[in-house]
Order: structure tokens, then C-alpha cells, then sequence
């Protein structure tokens, strides 16, 4: 994939992100240049606190910036409301946890229905469980069912909207290699097949290797931003 | 069905045993209401169809005695559309086995039927036929207390002549609703029933050929009744009239309509506290509940859903629990009014009770219970659905704690202890809530016994310190105190006192009332006026006092005057000072010394109610020697009394005290239960990390249950002052005419209402506590947060 010349689904520029964390002031964004292509696979790597998980949750419209600009296939989200960045993540942003996040209450098909039932445009649920390889688990609930297989489940949740961007957030941070190399190969294949935008947050530094771009954060600020000579499928991957 | 809805209902399974408790709050609220309103609407609605099926008369007089021509004048009266005079007298029966008179009252029937005013409903048997002169009908309860049915054998004393009877049916009257002995005004079936004879045969033996004593009549609708009364009482005036009352002063009727009123009022007071404080519950624990959804709340929001969504979502959870709650109620109300008209069946005889659920108020309740519910969750549910979606994606802050200068008092208690104390130290308002609820539950339970004590301590003071007779005697009419000592040389008597009883009629400027006075001799020691303290009262040395409702109800105070309508004999009309209005306990009276009463009506000092002190051993003998005695037309015994009006007045009262005791068990339960559960789910990974740094069982459940332990001691003392108050609010529902309550409790009562708030907490504590000791430790550590 050449993604470079593609134009940029969303773009934060100068970003700042400042907020409390108990009695703490913490400067987590320091001024962040950042786009995400039409296609592209970017990994986000950098140490404990460097910023990276602000960084996506401002570009998935679950945070908003104290400082500086974000645009969404042109348009300006700097300042949105409420309801205009609810829009966004119902419409465009798919999510995955480093947790998984699923509704205990839920069964693993009811877990992916839960947005299927709020997307404009969504593939069945059934559908979706199958790209990640579970649909003999569709009826089992999140504690009948592995860390892998829940982080798999996650990730049927958030493609199953067909959006346009997936973010993910430590998505192998709870899991063994293993489990871990099986959960990016569904991350890979929704990525090649249906063409999803993907950033990907780790600490893990050899999970870069499956990228298109890698981008380092250090201390709220981006240290390195480079595409990969070489983007590796992830059973080539180890760590 | 969406996917959120699965979410409802699964979250609504697992939390199964906290909504349930918390349904049952909004339950009881909701049963009250519909028992007192459907108690009230069935009995009102029993009335009317009786009423309406039998002519039930406008108004009513009894006389002395008239020939049946004044009947036509009657008759002739504007607004009057039927007039039908009656013989009614009160005549002993000879019961055997009974060592007190039995009197019945004797109702003349007249022909032909349908132009009957009062008409009987024939429950057994058949009606005496026209003419018969050995016929009679007994009011249903009376026979049925006496096994008495359609052929059995009764004798009667009319007149001074034995007269031999044939039940030959049992019947109901609207006019008998609540067939009351004349002197208690309470149903009294061993000593007091009604017989109905023929019109003729009863004149017969009565005296009364071409004569009448009693008049019924019916008024054209919109008939003006004062205007009808007053020309009522003018034509009937030289026959004795005793001054004719309308429908609203007619015995029974009035007894039926306060008991309507009562549980009107009732409907009104209880129930609304009782939402009050299942919404009040509701906001607090469903706002924990939403409030351990944090972390779901934030991954929905992340994946898209809206504040309002989300909102819906939750808000639905609190309707799902109130709607549920509702339908409990209207279960458990139905059965509640059950309960009261059978308490009711017992002492007002409708020929058919009728059920009516008030279906409007009943929905007015239930959807004002369902929008408490709702709304009381409203600011929760705003509070959490207002989480940033970045919370998903990070864990929780933890709490922040600050030191205190308590810290330094702490600091010689294990860690245990000081975990407790900083928590609740922490969230003040949370514990105060909590408290707040335990103490409305104690405040519950001791308003039931505070109804209890407070109608056992009226009813000590009524018949131990004011009414100290052994037996009271009633005689044919007023006597020389000399028939008084001739009585207290019956073997047995200690002592004879007499009291002079007149009726009469108060009037002051427009406003009138029928009551009696009773004339008191000076120095009385078996009956003794007390004041609102349960003090004896001293009555002034001339002039009249009153009850302080009925001086009121006429508009007098101290020193005013009112008119006296003497309604026997000569029938005298004077002006008398008011000399004081007194807190007597019941009814309506008023008193005079008895020499002054006796001056003013111009007799010697005599007496026509008789009290004796007895020893116990006489009792049976002093009243079968009394029962013979021609004089006498009634005797009674306070201990009889006693236990009449504790069965009647008490009766409301046991329903409620029994309803009060599940309310309050549900709300100790429901707030200790609940806490304790939303404790064990947020603190389920510290409770984990303890258990595995060593801490035993029982410290980690001094940590999960201290709290609840500290709010429940806290809630219960200002609880007992609450419930004192709660139980004074529901006594005043209670007519003050018929009864004014001092409000009481006893000792047992507190420690009975602390004890079930305790006993409920502690069962509560200990279910939690084995949920605890199930912790599975490594799943709950597992488990992010």
C-alpha cells in the first residue's frame, strides 16, 4: 500500500492536552503535528506517559484538545460540541481497548449488535464476528470467553460499523505473544481487506514492524515520525 | 430486540435481589394508598348501593307520643315526599344465659311494603306477614351472635307484660348499619340487637293504638333540611318531640361516614410519606448503582451513543423498578383492603359488600410513584452519563484522601477501624443519607406502636382513672338519690354513686348540637373529669362545661352563653354560661355540678345513671340482682366496654401496625442490603488485596459492613423522635369527637422499633458478608478495577 499520497483522513496540528488526574496536573500533549492517511497502518510507540493514548483519544473524539486544531476529512473539529463529536465516533471511529471493554451483561454477538444497532451503514454482526474468526463463540459472554478472544470480539465491535478509522489502545497490552500475534493478524487483515484507516498504540516496540509509519512519542512530543522500509505481516513479528 | 435493551434486562436480572428490595419500598407505598382508597371506596360504595335499594330516610325524630293524624301535617310539609310513622321502642329480651339485660330496639314495620321508608333486607327466613302479632325479624348480627334463626322461640318484657315471639327471618337495615347500643355508641350484639313486628301489634302492646312515637321522612332532592327540621320539630313540639336530626347525625350513618373519612384521610397522610421516602431511597441507590456502571457508561460513549441514549437507558432501569414496585403495590393494596373490610364486615352489616378500586386514584398513584421514581433518579443518571468517554480508556483516579486532624485521634485504632472511620469521613452526605433512611425505617415502626400505646393509655385513662365503676346502671328515669343507696345495699357494692344524664340541645346563634349533660355531684369518686394532662378536673360550681371539639363546633368560649333545649319532661329552654371548655377524652359531653343542673331544672337532686364499685367475686351476682330490678333499663360493665373499643377503634390500627412493620423491615432492608452490596462491588479488589496480604474474614467484613453498621446506629436515635411524631400525625386522623388520643409510647415500643430496624440491618450484613466470603480472589484482581 502507498498511503503516503493519499490525503490525510484527519490532521491535528499544535496539539495540547492538559488535565487532572486526581490532585496531579498532567501536561500529557505538548505540541503534537499528527495525520492519519485514507488506508494507512501507523503504529504509535513511546514509553509510559509519553502521550501516545491522549493523542488517540483527541483523534478519536473522545477528548478534546486544551490547544491547537484537529480536522476530519476537512473539517474542522477543534471546538466541537457534544453532540458533533458523539457523531463522530458513532459514524467514522472505531475503537479498541487495551481492556477490551465489553459489556459483562453481553454476549459476544450482542456485544458487536450493541453498535451495529447505532451504524448508519454496519456488515451483520454475524459477519463481523466471522472476519475476527469467532463465530462459533457468537453466544458466549465476556467471561466465558479468553483475553484473546474477548480482545477479538473488541475488535468485531468496532469494525462491524465499517468506519473509516479504527484507533487501538495498547490492544495486545493483557495478552501473551501469542494470543497478542493473533489478535494484530485480525487487525492486519481488516486493514488490507477493508481498507481501514489503523493507529495503533504500544509500548511494544517490535509491533512497529507492521506498520506502514511508525511515530515516537517522548514526553508529549513526537520524537520521530518515519514510514517502514519494510511493513512485515505480523507472524513474522516477535517479541 | 436492541442490544441495549438485552443490557436492561440482564442488568435488571443481576441486580434482581436490590431492585426487588427496592420495588418493595415503592410497594408499600403504593399498597397503602390503594387499601385505604379502595377500603373507603368499596364501604362508601356498599353504602350507597344499600341506601339506594332500601328508601333510606332524609330525616328522623323520635317522640313522645302523637295520634296518626299529625302525619298528614307532616305530609303536607314543603320539600317532604314521604312521612312514615313508626313505633320504636327499647324492650328487654329474656335471653337465657345471660346475667346482664339484652335489650332490643323495636321497629314497627308498616304496610304496605313498598311504600317503607328504612326498608329491611330479609337475609334469612322471610318478613313477618301483615297483622301477625307473634312475628319477629332480628338484625342479622344479633341472631347470629345468639344462634338464633327463622323458627326459634324469643320473649320479650313490653310494657311490663311477657310477650312470646317466632323468629321468623333475619334481615339488614340501612337505618342499623351499625347496630349501636344507645349508651356506648358501640355494636354490642350480646346486649343489643333490632326486632322488627308489626305495625299493629307492635302499637298494641307498646301502647301507642292510633299513635305514633317515631317518624321517618323523605325529602324532595334540593329540599332545604334545616328549614325542614325546624318546622319538623314545631309541628311535634307538644307531642314530645325529641328534636328531629338529619341523615349526617342519623348513628349509624354518621359511624359509617367518619370510618370513610378516616381511611379518606388516611389515604392522604401515610402513602405520602411512604413515596416520599421510597423515591427519596430510590435516587439514593440507583445513584450508586449507576454509579459502579461507570466504566460501561464511558465505553458506550466511546463507541458512539449519545448523553440522551444513554439517559433513556438508565432512566428505563429506574422505571423497570418503580413499574415493577406499582404492580407489587396494587397486589399487595388489594389485599390490604381485603383485610380492612373484613374488619369492617365485622361491625357495619351491608346486605352485600362491594369492591371498588378507585381506578383513577389508583393510576394518579402509580404514575406519581413511577415519575418520583424516575425523576428521584434523574440527577443520578445525569451525573453519570456525563463521564468524559477518555474515562474508558484510563482507570480511575484513585479516591483522594486528605488528612484531617481527626487523623491523629485515629492513630492508636487498627488500620481496619481507621479504613472505616476515613471513609465515612470522606462522604459525609452519603452516610447522612443513609442514616436518614435507617431512621425513617425506625420511625415507621415505632409509629405503629405508638398508635398502640396511645389507644391503650386513652383507654387506661378512660377506664381506670376517669370511670373507676366496676358496673354502670342505667335507670328508666330519674330517681331519688335514695334508689341510689337503696342500691349500694346490694350485698357486693362498696360504694354507689349517682350522676344525672339529660339530653339535650345546644344552640348558639345558628349553630346546634344533640348531646347530653351530665349533672357530676360534688366530691364523686368513681368518675372523675381529667384534664389534657390526665389530671382530675375540678368542675367550676355553676355553669356549664363542654367538651372542648363540641364548644368549639358551636363557636363558644369561657364565658359565653348558650341556649339549653332540654329534650325530656317539661322540655325547658334556658341560657347557660359557659364555664370552662374541658379536654375530656371521648365523645361529646357536657358537665355540670349536679346540684346546679338540678336547680335549673327545677328538681330535687336525683340521679338516672347509677355506678358501683363491686367486688370482683359479686360482679355475676350484683347484675343478676340489678337485671331484675323493674327500674333498671341497662347495665353495663366499663371492662366490657373497654374491650369493645379496643376491638373497634383498634381495628384500622392493626392493619396499619402490621403494614407499618413490612414497610419499615423493607426500607431497613432495602438501604442496609443495597449499601452493602454497591460496597462489596467497588471495594471487591481492595476487599481481594487484603484478603491476600493476610487480613482475615472477618476484618475485611468490619471493613465492607463498619459503614453500614455507623449509619445504622445513627439513624436510629433521631428515628425514635421522628416516629413519635409520624404516629401524632396518623392518631389525628382519627375524628376528635369521636376520640382525642393523647400521643404515647411505651418503653417496649422504642425498643421494639430499634430492635427490627436492627434485626432487619443485621440479616441484611450477614447475607452481604457470605457474598464477601465468596470473593473469588484471583478473578476479582483479574478484572480491571
Amino acid at each position: 500500500m502507498n498511503a503516503s499520497a493519499e490525503a490525510p483522513v484527519i490532521r491535528g496540528s499544535a496539539l495540547v492536552k492538559t488535565y487532572r488526574m486526581g490532585e496531579v496536573e498532567v501536561q500529557a500533549l505538548r505540541g503534537v503535528d499528527f495525520e492519519l492517511r485514507r488506508g494507512e497502518m501507523v503504529v504509535l510507540l513511546g514509553p509510559s506517559g509519553s502521550g501516545k493514548s491522549t493523542l488517540l483519544n483527541i483523534l478519536g473524539g473522545l477528548d478534546v484538545p486544551s490547544q491547537g486544531g484537529l480536522h476530519y476529512a476537512g473539517i474542522d473539529f477543534s471546538h466541537p460540541t457534544e453532540e458533533a463529536l458523539t457523531e463522530y465516533r458513532r459514524r467514522h471511529i472505531g475503537f479498541i481497548f487495551q481492556f477490551y471493554n465489553l459489556i459483562p451483561s453481553l454476549t459476544a454477538l450482542e456485544n458487536v449488535a450493541l453498535v451495529a444497532d447505532i451504524a448508519s451503514n454496519p456488515m451483520s454482526p454475524d459477519d463481523a464476528l466471522g472476519l475476527v474468526g469467532l463465530a462459533a463463540r457468537r453466544d458466549h459472554f465476556p467471561s466465558q470467553l479468553s483475553g484473546g478472544e474477548q480482545q477479538r470480539v473488541a475488535i468485531a465491535r468496532a469494525v462491524v460499523k465499517q468506519p473509516e478509522i479504527l484507533l487501538c489502545d495498547e490492544p495486545t497490552g493483557a495478552l501473551d505473544a501469542q494470543t497478542g500475534r493473533l489478535v494484530l493478524e485480525v487487525l492486519d487483515r481488516v486493514n488490507r481487506e477493508l481498507e481501514t484507516s489503523v493507529a495503533l498504540v504500544t509500548h511494544n516496540a517490535p509491533i512497529a514492524q507492521m506498520a506502514d509509519r511508525v511515530v515516537t512519542l517522548a514526553d508529549g512530543r513526537i520524537a520521530t515520525d518515519a514510514p517502514n522500509p519494510r511493513r512485515r505481516p505480523p507472524s513474522e513479528v516477535s517479541w | 430486540m436492541s442490544a441495549l435493551r438485552r443490557k436492561l434486562a440482564r442488568d435488571l436480572w443481576r441486580l434482581r435481589y436490590q431492585a426487588f428490595t427496592i420495588a418493595l419500598l415503592v410497594g408499600c407505598g403504593i399498597a397503602s394508598f390503594v387499601a385505604a382508597v379502595s377500603a373507603s371506596a368499596s364501604v362508601q360504595a356498599s353504602r350507597d348501593a344499600f341506601y339506594a335499594g332500601s328508601r333510606f330516610a332524609d330525616v328522623f325524630v323520635h317522640l313522645k307520643r302523637a295520634p296518626r293524624p299529625v302525619l298528614d301535617r307532616l305530609r303536607d310539609l314543603p320539600g317532604v315526599t314521604a312521612v312514615e310513622g313508626r313505633t320504636v321502642g327499647d324492650f328487654r329480651l329474656l335471653m337465657e344465659g345471660s346475667a346482664e339485660p339484652v335489650v332490643a330496639r323495636f321497629v314497627s314495620v308498616g304496610w304496605p311494603a313498598e311504600s317503607r321508608l328504612n326498608q329491611t333486607q330479609i337475609t334469612a327466613g322471610r318478613q313477618v306477614e301483615p297483622g301477625s302479632a307473634d312475628e319477629v325479624v332480628l338484625s342479622q348480627t344479633f341472631a347470629e351472635t345468639w344462634g338464633l334463626g327463622p323458627g326459634s322461640p324469643v320473649t320479650a318484657v313490653v310494657e311490663g307484660r311477657l310477650a312470646k315471639l317466632r323468629v321468623v327471618g333475619l334481615a339488614t337495615s340501612p337505618e342499623f348499619v351499625w347496630a349501636s347500643e344507645p349508651r356506648t355508641g358501640l355494636p354490642d350484639p350480646w346486649h343489643f340487637g333490632v326486632a322488627w313486628m308489626d305495625g299493629d301489634a307492635l302499637a298494641d302492646a307498646a301502647g301507642l293504638k292510633g299513635a305514633f312515637n317515631d317518624v321517618v321522612l323523605q325529602l324532595a332532592a334540593g329540599a332545604d333540611e334545616r328549614e325542614v327540621i325546624d318546622e319538623v320539630d314545631r309541628l311535634l313540639e307538644p307531642y314530645g318531640g325529641l328534636g328531629a336530626v338529619g341523615r349526617a347525625d342519623q348513628p349509624s350513618h354518621k359511624l359509617v361516614g367518619q370510618k370513610i373519612a378516616q381511611l379518606a384521610r388516611l389515604s392522604r397522610t401515610l402513602p405520602v410519606i411512604f413515596l416520599g421516602v421510597a423515591s427519596f431511597l430510590l435516587h439514593v441507590l440507583l445513584s450508586r448503582i449507576v454509579g459502579t456502571q461507570r466504566e460501561q457508561i464511558a465505553t458506550l460513549k466511546a463507541l458512539g451513543y449519545r448523553t440522551r441514549e444513554l439517559s433513556a437507558h438508565y432512566l428505563e432501569l429506574a422505571f423497570a423498578v418503580s413499574a415493577l414496585g406499582v404492580v407489587l403495590g396494587w397486589g399487595l393494596g388489594g389485599l390490604g383492603a381485603k383485610a380492612i373490610l373484613a374488619v369492617y364486615a365485622r361491625y357495619f352489616r351491608f346486605p352485600a359488600y362491594l369492591f371498588r378500586l378507585d381506578a383513577w386514584a389508583i393510576a394518579g398513584a402509580s404514575g406519581a410513584a413511577v415519575a418520583a421514581g424516575v425523576a428521584g433518579t434523574w440527577s443520578a443518571v445525569r451525573r453519570a452519563v456525563s463521564v468524559p468517554p477518555a474515562d474508558a480508556m484510563r482507570p480511575e483516579a484513585p479516591p483522594s484522601y486528605h488528612p484531617t486532624r481527626l487523623d491523629r485521634a485515629y492513630a492508636f485504632l487498627p488500620p481496619v477501624v481507621r479504613m472505616v472511620l476515613r471513609d465515612v469521613q470522606r462522604r459525609p452526605f452519603r452516610l447522612l443519607l443513609s442514616a436518614a433512611s435507617i431512621a425513617l425505617a425506625t420511625a415507621i415502626v415505632l409509629a405503629g406502636s405508638v398508635l398502640n400505646d396511645s389507644m391503650d393509655e386513652v383507654l387506661r385513662l378512660q377506664f381506670e382513672v376517669a370511670h373507676r365503676e366496676d358496673v354502670t346502671v342505667t335507670l328508666d328515669g330519674a330517681r331519688d338519690a335514695r334508689a341510689v343507696l337503696e342500691a349500694a345495699h346490694l350485698p357486693g357494692v362498696r360504694r354507689a354513686e349517682g350522676e344525672r344524664m339529660v339530653p339535650v340541645r345546644l344552640r348558639a346563634g345558628h349553630r346546634s348540637r344533640t348531646t347530653a349533660i351530665l349533672g357530676i355531684p360534688r366530691g364523686m369518686d368513681l368518675h372523675r373529669l381529667l384534664d389534657a394532662r390526665a389530671r382530675p378536673l375540678a368542675l367550676p360550681p355553676s355553669g356549664l362545661s363542654l367538651s372542648r371539639p363540641l364548644g368549639e363546633s358551636l363557636g363558644l368560649r369561657e364565658g359565653d352563653r348558650v341556649e339549653v333545649e332540654v329534650l325530656e319532661g317539661e322540655r325547658q329552654k334556658m341560657v347557660v354560661p359557659v364555664a370552662a371548655l374541658v379536654d375530656d377524652l371521648l365523645g361529646l359531653s357536657g358537665y355540670m355540678d349536679a346540684s346546679d343542673l338540678a336547680q335549673l331544672l327545677g328538681e330535687k337532686l336525683s340521679a338516672n345513671v347509677v355506678l358501683l364499685g363491686v367486688e370482683r367475686r359479686d360482679l355475676d351476682e350484683v347484675t343478676g340482682r340489678l337485671a331484675a330490678l323493674p327500674a333498671v333499663s341497662s347495665i353495663s360493665r366499663p371492662d366490657v366496654d373497654r374491650s369493645l373499643v379496643r376491638a373497634q377503634v383498634g381495628d384500622v390500627f392493626l392493619v396499619l401496625e402490621m403494614a407499618l412493620a413490612v414497610f419499615a423491615a423493607a426500607i431497613a432492608v432495602g438501604v442496609v442490603y443495597n449499601n452493602a452490596r454497591i460496597a462489596l462491588e467497588v471495594r471487591s479488589r481492595d476487599l481481594a488485596t487484603m484478603r491476600i496480604l493476610g487480613f482475615t474474614r472477618g476484618e475485611l467484613a468490619a471493613v465492607l459492613l463498619g459503614e453500614q453498621a455507623i449509619q445504622v446506629v445513627l439513624g436510629i436515635v433521631p428515628g425514635l423522635y421522628l416516629g413519635r411524631f409520624i404516629g401524632g400525625l396518623t392518631l389525628s386522623t382519627i375524628d376528635r369527637e369521636l376520640l382525642r388520643i393523647p400521643v404515647s409510647s411505651s418503653p417496649a415500643g422504642y425498643l421494639g422499633a430499634a430492635c427490627v430496624v436492627l434485626l432487619a440491618a443485621l440479616a441484611c450484613a450477614l447475607v452481604v458478608r457470605r457474598q464477601s466470603d465468596r470473593l473469588d480472589l484471583v478473578a476479582v484482581l483479574k478484572a480491571r478495577d
